[in-house]
């Protein structure tokens, strides 16, 4: 059964149609129709009370979508992915890694059955025997077909935001946290030769992304820090992530295709840094770790802001009434001039309330309509 | 006295702030030379050097205590400042920590066979249904660096686990970690759970973890909220009435 609050939430989009330019222009500081919205991942659960039923498959999660007013569509394309845990008891989540060729996929699934996100210790790889053993594959064993099959199911006024990242991240994925901080102090030439193989990877989905027809956008999730600061000195950031972040910005522009970049927590120490490289934006600029108004008005004329509405209390604690407080005041501050679109401060997990879910979406309908008057 | 190893000399140049500067100052100018070897290596995360200078120390016939206050903790509380001050991040402060281990393998054993009162005694351990214990441990050694009995629970403790420790180490703290946001609302379940058994009253209940803040942690019912493995012991001295500086 769809919950009411679902129900009111569609009922208020009223003559809002689905427009990917809708995306794009927000994002180049122009004011479209309405105030966008975007999530780089959303839990089958909520999808499943939105839809009421179980979604199977691309078409059912495109028809989600479009639904709930989404005009991109998130296609993940990285080499390094986490799902799910099997078991729904498990609040943490498996990591597994994610490419298609048919033996690595077998190694690495079977690698991961028992392992959870984020893996604080030991890894996949944690020695330069076990990196040398590993399979690593080529870029160009990678099956990117994913793009064609959703392609061909979207229809025109929709785009897939092809989902990358995972530089630094995918790195410390599979050497595990420890491994990795005390391999950056021990071990740099390890650290350097996993970044040697990761790199390449990512960049070619990038490169295949790029060229795709039916991808609108790219977005690249890596978390560079929490709510006090880096995780690493910003220059490791600097030698390793940013200069492939760069080449993905360079393909991005080339094709005029917008680059979100998404980090977690205190970003003030490296965010000049990811300006510099050519960012459209950046979500979800966490409320516990900045106060998004003072972002905007130091940086908002130079990128785009995605996100913000706190994951920490109120989509998951609040009541319907605080979120749809919460994201008035977003489109009123942030909205005017483009330049903001409604996100979570993260992602949407499962274990936040559905009326709570929905009354972010009412509320982006009934007070995203340009020009805005809240 | 004053400091004379060039290297920490240098290393004291990142304390700015005037009350932490005199107190870690005050620390390091009254270690022997040794000691301050012994704390620029902690700093520098040289786990071989710490290791090396502690049997040296030991055999000199100095008092674990002393290379324990003037070189380790002394060499950590550097390593904090630096951290809180984002001059250096986790991999610095992993190695830092596995440093001052190297040392502390060597006065554990004397240090527990004396009969030195411990600041507190503290439960750790990281909440129900969250593996995340990164920080954790390294609030695990802070609090021990700094002279609290400290009973590490790992992960994924129990509600009963806790109640068990706290009765079975006649415990003065608890501090619970939570990196996920689900799992943060078992911090406030323990809470409940110790009320239930009669032994709220007779801890304090600090938390931590990257799904905490301040008012995330008053609204769980605890008492304390440190913000990183520094805060923490400064925290949990505050909650015990113990004199920071």
């Amino acid at each position: 059964m769809i919950p009411d609050s679902v129900k009111s939430a569609i009922a208020a989009k009223g003559d809002r149609k689905i427009d990917f330019e809708r995306l794009k222009t927000t994002l180049s500081h122009q004011e479209p129709d309405y105030v966008p919205i975007f999530e780089m991942g959303i839990e089958p659960e909520i999808k499943q009370q939105f839809m009421g039923k179980t979604l199977a498959g691309h078409e059912d999660e495109i028809a989600f979508y479009r639904r709930a007013g989404y005009d991109a569509y998130p296609v993940s394309l990285s080499v390094l992915n986490y799902k799910a845990a099997d078991d729904p008891k498990d609040l943490v989540q498996a990591t597994t890694m994610q490419i298609t060729t048919q033996s690595m996929q077998k190694a690495t699934l079977e690698a991961y059955t028992e392992r959870h996100w984020a893996e604080m210790h030991k890894g996949i790889i944690s020695t330069r025997e076990e990196f040398a053993s590993y399979s690593w594959p080529e870029p160009d064993d990678l099956d990117f077909s994913v793009l064609d099959e959703v392609g061909a199911l979207l229809p025109d006024d929709m785009k897939i935001a092809v989902v990358i990242g995972k530089i630094f991240t995918g790195v410390w994925f599979m050497l595990g946290m420890e491994t990795f901080m005390l391999a950056y102090i021990d071990d740099p030439e390890f650290i350097d030769m996993m970044y040697g193989k990761i790199v390449p990877l990512q960049q070619r989905a990038m490169e295949v992304a790029m060229e795709h027809p039916s991808v609108g956008m790219s977005f690249h999730p890596d978390d560079l820090s929490g709510k006090n600061g880096p995780l690493v000195h910003p220059d490791h950031y600097r030698k390793y992530a940013f200069p492939c972040y760069k080449t993905m910005c360079d393909m991005a522009k080339a094709v005029d295709k917008p680059f979100i970049f998404h980090t977690d927590g205190d970003i003030s120490m490296v965010i000049e840094d990811l300006i510099d490289m050519g960012i459209t934006g950046w979500h979800p600029v966490e409320a516990q770790a900045h106060d998004i108004n003072k972002v905007k008005t130091e940086y908002g004329d130079r990128i785009s802001l995605l996100g913000n509405i706190d994951l920490q209390y109120t989509l998951t604690k609040g009541t319907p009434q605080e979120v749809e407080e919460e994201v008035c005041n977003r489109i009123r501050d942030l909205a005017p001039g483009g330049g903001y679109c409604v996100s979570s401060g993260n992602s949407v997990p499962e274990y936040v309330p559905i009326d709570n879910y929905a009354a972010m979406l009412e509320a982006t309908f009934r007070y995203g309509k340009y020009p805005i008057s809240v | 006295m004053t400091v004379v190893n060039e290297g920490l000399k240098t290393e004291l140049k990142w304390v700015t702030e005037p009350t932490e500067r005199s107190r870690i100052q005050g620390v390091l100018e009254n270690a022997p030379e040794r000691l301050q070897e012994m704390a620029y290596g902690v700093i520098t995360g040289n786990q071989h050097e710490v290791d090396r200078l502690t049997i040296e120390a030991l055999e000199k016939g100095m008092l674990a205590e002393t290379i324990l206050d003037e070189g380790l903790i002394g060499g950590m509380s550097v390593v904090g400042v630096k951290f809180r001050d984002n001059i250096i991040f986790v991999p610095e402060v992993l190695v830092a920590a596995r440093a001052m281990k190297a040392g502390m393998v060597h006065l554990e054993p004397i240090l527990s066979a004396s009969d030195i009162e411990p600041l507190g005694t503290v439960i750790m351990g990281t909440v129900k249904g969250d593996l995340h214990d990164i920080g954790k441990n390294l609030c695990t050694m802070m609090l021990r660096g700094a002279g609290f009995k400290v009973y590490d629970l790992g992960v994924d403790t129990k509600a009963e686990e806790f109640i068990e420790a706290i009765k079975d180490y006649d415990a003065d703290l608890v501090g619970m970690s939570a990196l996920l946001t689900t799992t943060m609302e078992n911090i406030g379940r323990n809470h409940k759970a110790f009320i239930a058994v009669g032994l709220r009253d007779k801890i304090k209940l600090m938390a931590g973890g990257a799904a905490l803040s301040e008012e995330l942690a008053k609204e769980m019912n605890a008492d304390g909220y440190g913000r990183d493995a520094v805060a923490c012991v400064e925290k949990a001295k505050t909650l015990l009435g113990i004199d920071n500086f």
